[in-house]
């Protein structure tokens, strides 16, 4: 659900660039600051992948 | 200049369109569910292609103008330099001798390894506008043919990426490090 609602931020900002809406640079930030959120959130978990 | 520039764009971002939809051919075709950083790598690489969407939208609306390139080389950019991190961090994980790596190699690459090239590429063409902006701007607003095409097939990308996630992940908050299959199905 997540990376979901994250995609659905980037789709939100092209919507916004299509339509020549001024959300679109706003929406774009939003999605990259919670994408480097949740890397972090990643980089900073122990993994459960088994190598 | 401008019929070169907004080609230029749109060869960008049908570059990395097609990076997207052959990771998308392989999650099917090789049955290999995308990891969390595959998903956040891909989410960066749909960002990094709304920069030359902004651009040649802007270019259509507003002409070619310094704030307009910039905008478009700032996003791309931006999202490129978080997709490197995510993608070297990927590798980084992989780099012991005798690691298999995740997922399948492509022509003798990981995916991640060609996520890496893909954003370090486009960081040096946005860094190629960003130097050639007083060759490049100065256009008045004009159509810019295959904006909307290419704007359409971002928008099915994405789509199709938030319905694999949500099939993949079910109804968890989070994907699993290591997934092997998709979760709504059970």
């Amino acid at each position: 659900m997540l990376y979901a609602l994250l995609m659905l931020c980037v789709l939100g900002s092209l919507l916004a660039a299509w339509m020549g809406n001024r959300a679109a640079t706003p929406l774009f930030l939003l999605a990259l600051a919670a994408t480097a959120v949740a890397f972090a959130a990643d980089v900073t978990t122990p993994l459960t992948i088994s190598l | 200049m401008r019929a070169l520039y907004l080609s230029a764009n749109l060869a960008n971002a049908w570059v990395l369109l097609a990076v997207l939809a052959g990771s998308f051919v392989m999650q099917f075709a090789l049955a290999e569910p995308p990891c969390p950083l595959c998903v956040m790598q891909r989410i960066a690489m749909m960002m990094a292609v709304l920069g030359p969407c902004q651009t040649l939208v802007a270019a259509e609306r507003e002409g070619l103008t310094p704030r307009t390139i910039g905008l478009g080389a700032g996003i791309a950019v931006l999202a490129s330099l978080l997709g490197a991190a995510i993608s070297i961090r990927q590798i980084l994980l992989h780099i012991l001798p005798g690691d298999p790596g995740f997922g399948g190699a492509a022509m003798g690459y990981h995916l991640y390894t060609w996520a890496a090239i893909a954003f370090t590429c486009n960081i040096a063409a946005a860094g190629a506008q960003l130097v050639g902006l007083r060759w490049f701007a100065g256009a008045p607003a004009a159509p810019a043919p295959g904006a909307r095409t290419t704007m359409a097939a971002l928008a099915v990308v994405l789509v199709a990426n938030i319905l694999s996630v949500i099939a993949e992940a079910g109804w968890a908050w989070k994907l699993p490090d290591n997934p092997t299959g998709y979760l709504l199905f059970g």
